[in-house]
């Protein structure tokens, strides 16, 4: 089954490739429609779009989910119902694919909704208590982004059907498009983890490592930055977007700051996710969107990779995720630490390496244009602390000490996890220029002073001076984190939001229901349901056992009496 | 006249024989006994009705012999019961 899958996705992509290229350089692009039924007005058609960016988007999904299934088969080989694994994540990549090639709403949302019930379904799979509740989290964070698309929905049938992309030239002061806009951006929104819905995505590493890798890192998170690119005409110069701004790039600096703080190895990466996700975000609110889709592909490539080594360590390691329980993995496992240094360092954007291409581009794009100051400081601040939570996540698992923790399980020569990581490898060290040769038909014209221009350099060597300097740690060293306890925990904890979704939203409920329980439940209907009727049915038996217990003569003696009552007063 | 006397020996007897059978007695057997001064008042006023019909006696035949077969089915009850409880105290009997 996964050799099977993992093929024909192979080919998809294959294909998917050449018809992109195809496409690119004749500037085609193809819509199919069927129409599926006609109301009065309506007609629900079953739209397919294929443009040059729809058949990228596909390319890199159906490469990393082949990747991940063949991955899969060594990763989960112990599982009994690997089959079950493999149809749900061919189910994920459908749905998916769906939602890639659709530019009608209703399409989106069945891509959409079936996104989030997979991403359940695979958030569970391991069926423990933590599991879960991270699947219930995510499930009804994703839900919100449903109901806000259906009723986009509901407000698109006031254009007569629903292939939105039409609309957008024509309509765009419109009240409607302005609701509209709104609600999509709130789904994109809790789609891609954004600040008052971020608290699924930590949450979500409960579930194994391919579906991290496929799932959190490169398809249903950025289902959302992608609705938006495709929405993009529409949202442009929309008062929601500045909103969506500010919370994006609040999102990118927020967990920037909690990765340094966490010492779970899945989680560093999730928050990592986060972070991008947000720079994705800003950027697209910023007024670039092909440019969010680039990085959104790079990011892609790398943080798939990134999960897959994430996956060979925890395997290595007897199943910790604990990065203070790792040590001097460098020396051991030297072709995985291969690719987790290529991917982590694509991701601080070193030069020419496939994160540098979108990176770099981003922060010249920011510093070229006429944006706000906290903007500025917001987006350099963000990539210092990227460089400062990889090299402290280097540091940590490869570099200091060796903890003894699992000496005999120091095993790298799985080949068809280093096979599928070498694929990875490969696109994650030249995607990023091959993009911007396919993408961008003529370069951005940047022109800046060199100081600027050097900054991302500057804030990327102090952000490696400090993971360095944080993280090392000898025999000597004591933990003075307690002292800033306060301040640690606020920034730890993801600015006290998770509380919001979890803590926050049941508190009230389950108080109020405890006082029904204790008032209601164990209290009056007691006395008027539960107990009392008992007891005035008692009371009466214990009268009546009494009123009959006696001679049966009294009894016949009433009938007596009844006659003579009767013939008194009819025979007197 | 002589039916108005007649009537009234009637119901006087009768009554007298359901006061006995509700009374608060000791022994079943005087209960069974009630049974049969009712069942002969009413043998009594059936003689006497019938004699205005013609004389016509058969009817009475038959409920003598009803009577009859009550009475000893009652006096079977009153065997089985003293079999079963050793006398033939009725007052422990309720409507339970």
């Amino acid at each position: 089954m996964c050799f099977n899958s993992f093929f024909f996705l192979f080919f998809f992509m294959l294909i998917n490739y050449f018809f992109f290229v195809y496409f690119i350089m004749n500037g085609l692009s193809v819509f199919f429609e069927w129409e599926i039924i006609s109301f009065n007005s309506m007609s629900i058609v079953m739209s397919i779009l294929l443009d040059w960016m729809s058949l990228l988007f596909m390319m890199f999904v159906s490469l990393i989910s082949s990747v991940v299934i063949f991955y899969s088969k060594s990763y989960m080989n112990s599982e009994l119902n690997l089959n079950r694994f493999i149809i749900l994540v061919l189910m994920f990549v459908f749905s998916m694919v769906l939602l890639i090639i659709s530019p009608n709403l209703i399409s989106i949302l069945l891509g959409w909704d079936g996104l989030g019930l997979i991403s359940y379904c695979l958030v569970i799979y391991y069926q423990n208590l933590k599991s879960y509740n991270a699947g219930m989290l995510t499930a009804l964070s994703n839900r919100i982004g449903d109901v806000m698309i259906l009723m986009v929905i509901c407000w698109v049938m006031n254009y007569g059907s629903w292939n939105y992309i039409f609309y957008f030239d024509f309509m765009k002061n419109d009240y409607v498009m302005f609701i509209i806009s709104f609600m999509i951006i709130i789904a994109a929104m809790t789609k891609s983890a954004q600040i008052p819905f971020s608290s699924w995505l930590p949450a979500a590493m409960a579930a194994p490592t391919p579906v991290s890798a496929l799932v959190h890192s490169s398809t249903l998170v950025t289902a959302g930055v992608y609705l938006l690119i495709r929405f993009n005409y529409l949202l442009i110069d929309m008062f929601f977007f500045k909103v969506l701004l500010f919370l994006s790039i609040l999102t990118m600096f927020m967990s920037g700051i909690s990765a340094n703080y966490e010492f779970d190895l899945k989680k560093i990466i999730a928050l990592s996710t986060l972070s991008q996700l947000g720079l994705m975000m800003s950027i697209l609110s910023l007024g670039f969107p092909d440019i969010a889709f680039f990085h959104l592909l790079t990011h892609a490539m790398f943080k798939a990779l990134l999960f897959m080594c994430a996956g060979v360590i925890i395997h290595m390691m007897n199943d910790i995720q604990d990065i203070r329980y790792m040590g001097g993995l460098s020396l051991y496992i030297p072709l995985t630490s291969l690719c987790l240094n290529i991917s982590n360092l694509s991701l601080c954007g070193i030069p020419f390496l496939s994160g540098f291409y979108s990176k770099d581009l981003i922060l010249e794009m920011v510093s070229f244009n006429s944006f706000n100051l906290m903007v500025f400081i917001l987006f350099y601040l963000s990539t210092g602390l990227t460089v400062f939570y990889t090299f402290r996540l280097i540091m940590y698992v490869m570099i200091n000490d060796f903890n003894l923790m699992m000496i005999y399980n120091l095993y790298d020569e799985d080949y068809i996890m280093l096979n599928s990581m070498f694929v990875l490898l490969f696109m994650s060290l030249l995607s990023g220029s091959f993009l911007s040769w396919f993408i961008f038909s003529y370069p951005y014209m940047i022109y800046l002073p060199f100081n600027l221009k050097l900054m991302v350099i500057y804030v990327s060597i102090l952000g490696s001076i400090l993971g360095f300097m944080v993280s090392n740690m000898g025999i000597y060293s004591l933990n003075k984190l307690l002292l800033s306890y306060n301040l640690s925990s606020f920034l730890c904890l993801m600015w006290f939001m998770p509380n919001l979704s979890t803590y926050g939203l049941s508190y009230i409920y389950l108080n109020f229901s405890q006082i029904l329980f204790k008032n209601i439940d164990m209290g009056w209907s007691e006395i008027y349901s539960g107990k009392g009727i008992f007891n005035i049915l008692k009371n009466y038996s214990v009268f009546y056992n009494i009123y009959q217990m006696n001679n049966f003569k009294i009894y016949l003696f009433s009938f007596i009496l009844w006659f003579m009552i009767l013939f008194i007063f009819f025979f007197i | 006249m002589l039916i108005y006397d007649i009537w009234f020996l009637f119901i006087y007897m009768f009554s007298v024989g359901n006061l006995i059978f509700v009374s608060k007695n000791k022994h079943l057997l005087v209960v069974l006994l009630s049974l049969e001064f009712i069942v002969l008042s009413i043998f009594f006023f059936f003689l006497v009705l019938l004699m205005f019909i013609d004389y016509d006696m058969y009817m009475l035949m038959v409920f003598l012999v009803f009577s009859v077969c009550e009475g000893s089915l009652g006096l079977s009850i009153l065997v089985s019961m003293i079999r079963s409880h050793g006398n033939d105290y009725f007052q422990s009997f309720s409507m339970l």
